[in-house]
């Protein structure tokens, strides 16, 4: 039982970092305006995130270093501190989104407009941090997270012509008034979700959290070799069902309500009320993910104590900050922004600061002072290498994209 | 003596510090120099030598100058009236280099972490479970 529970921070990171609020949304929209004709992206996007998160993992196990510790070890305090100013900035936009995520999941299943249940999710949220134990939290929500696979079943029972489906999918094209700008600026956004900074982030710091060590290899591996190709599917699925039902609708995604119509079409009742508590979790857990990744990046930026292994008032700027954050966050939601405006905004930002984040990993991932043996293969480098270049050229693409065709109008 | 060489601006700067504790303790932000005297025609041959290390944002603020640099440093000497703010580590307190330094000393005997004192102290510790130990 012990094995199971160890492979629970690659489900966390994956249902919560993988398919959060971005996620949920970026997938939903996708397929309702596009099928599948992007569905390259998530899996290019998951083939990056194993590959880096894999490297993290590693450099974190073998050394007890974690991601935010390298970017200013290699890239210097300056370029760091960029990095940390955006980063940051992202981390607060995608909280805000997630805390109104966990809301608006509430207000679903209750009827209770969300902005009544923004603050009691948010002091939530903090409140787990604060006391709950870091393998209790990720097994809880891994595991209730799991709920989601709902959405798989959606896809099944619609019964799609999986044929047609595969060759949609390998052979993207446009329906007409379709410009080709607007598809880049999405698959650009999908890249952005699936490969996230924050969930390096947190599952680099959770390693170290987790104690391990250069005998836990096999762990991170299996992690991430399970994680993300799950969050990756789910991913697909709620791509999938988007295509096959809001599609001939002519339906496009403007609120979480949206994305839970397949399944509420298809399963019924019992459908839409697992299918909502696989949103409450994968939200929740993206939100603890990104408070605590916003401590974990400064924290480490300075060398601060961070971490839930050591008790709160050994680590106090470390809190300071993710209540702060917390904080911070719940009153820009409740300023109600639009939250899926938000999170479709976070993720182009994101995309921006992605190569800061991801050439340092690689870098370090093959200086054996941190790593001894256990540097990169020759092949890991290979395809880092590749990722390198994707990940530049969506960085550098996303702002004129996003201005080009007004956020993808 | 089996020597090792170090390369300070790779292997020091912005390392993390772990103090005596196991407790994480600030980055290295900079190294004191001791040039010798004369120095580089020092007939003897001496070479400049590392002293120390130094931690705290005041000191990685003068690493980064410019405006930004200037400003961070003149605000954290205004917050910490009596000092530069500097954790000035000797290179005696060294017990290892490697991917982290570890310190012979405890981090409450820095002066860089007069911060996490008074957050310690007027903030964190004031919530109910501060003290609250991790299983």
């Amino acid at each position: 039982m012990k094995k199971v529970f160890a492979l629970t921070l690659g489900v966390l990171t994956a249902i919560g970092g993988f398919v959060d609020i971005g996620d949920i949304v970026a997938n939903t929209a996708v397929g309702a305006r596009y099928k599948w004709a992007l569905a390259w992206v998530v899996v290019v996007g998951i083939i990056g995130i194993m590959l880096f998160a894999e490297m993290a993992g590693r450099v974190a196990s073998v050394s007890g270093r974690a991601v935010f510790d390298l970017v200013r070890e290699r890239l210097g305090p300056r370029f760091a501190l960029a990095n940390l100013i955006g980063s940051f900035f992202v981390n607060l936009m995608t909280l805000t989104a997630e805390i109104a995520g966990v809301a608006l999941a509430l207000e679903l299943a209750t009827d209770v407009n969300y902005l009544l249940w923004l603050p009691v999710c948010a002091f939530a949220v903090w409140l787990v941090i604060w006391r709950v134990k870091f393998e209790t939290m990720e097994d809880v929500v891994g595991i209730v997270g799991l709920a989601m696979i709902v959405v798989a079943v959606t896809v099944w029972r619609t019964g799609p012509d999986w044929g047609s489906m595969f060759h949609e999918a390998t052979h993207p094209s446009l329906k007409s008034g379709e410009g080709l700008p607007t598809y880049f600026y999405y698959a650009i956004a999908l890249f952005g979700a699936a490969m996230t900074p924050y969930e390096v982030f947190f599952f680099s710091s959770g390693a170290v959290e987790e104690h391990w060590t250069r005998s836990d290899l096999f762990v991170n591996r299996a992690n991430v070799y399970l994680g993300f190709p799950l969050g990756g599917l789910l991913s697909l699925a709620l791509m999938s069902s988007a295509a096959l039902t809001l599609a001939p609708l002519d339906i496009s995604v403007a609120h979480l309500g949206q994305v839970a119509l397949p399944t509420a079409l298809t399963l019924g009742k019992v459908g839409l009320a697992t299918l909502l508590i696989g949103f409450f979790a994968a939200t929740f857990g993206a939100a603890l993910e990104t408070a605590l990744s916003s401590g974990y990046t400064i924290a480490q930026f300075f060398g601060w104590q961070w971490g839930k292994f050591v008790r709160p008032r050994d680590a106090a700027r470390f809190h300071t900050v993710v209540l702060a954050t917390v904080v911070v966050a719940a009153i820009i939601g409740l300023s109600s922004v639009d939250p899926i405006k938000v999170t479709e905004y976070s993720l182009i930002f994101s995309a921006v600061a992605l190569p800061l984040t991801y050439i340092p990993i690689l870098v370090v991932a093959n200086d054996p002072s941190y790593l001894g043996d256990r540097v990169n293969s020759r092949f890991s480098n290979a395809l880092g290498s590749v990722y390198l270049v994707i990940v530049v050229v969506a960085a550098v693409a996303a702002i004129p994209l996003m201005l080009a065709t007004k956020a993808g109008a | 003596m089996n020597a090792r060489v170090i390369d300070a601006a790779l292997e020091l700067l912005d390392r993390q510090l772990i103090d005596r504790d196991g407790k994480l303790a600030g980055n290295v932000d900079d190294v004191e120099i001791a040039l010798p005297e004369n120095w580089p025609d020092n007939e003897r041959g001496e070479l400049p030598v590392v002293t120390a290390l130094l931690s705290g944002p005041g000191v990685l603020a003068e690493r980064f100058g410019g405006r930004l640099g200037r400003g961070w440093a003149a605000f954290y000497r205004r917050i910490h009236p009596g000092t530069d703010g500097s954790g000035s580590i000797p290179l005696a307190q060294v017990r290892d280099i490697g991917s982290a330094i570890r310190l012979a000393i405890s981090r409450d005997e820095l002066s860089s972490t007069r911060m996490e004192e008074w957050f310690r102290r007027h903030l964190i510790s004031k919530i109910p479970g501060a003290g609250h130990a991790p299983e």
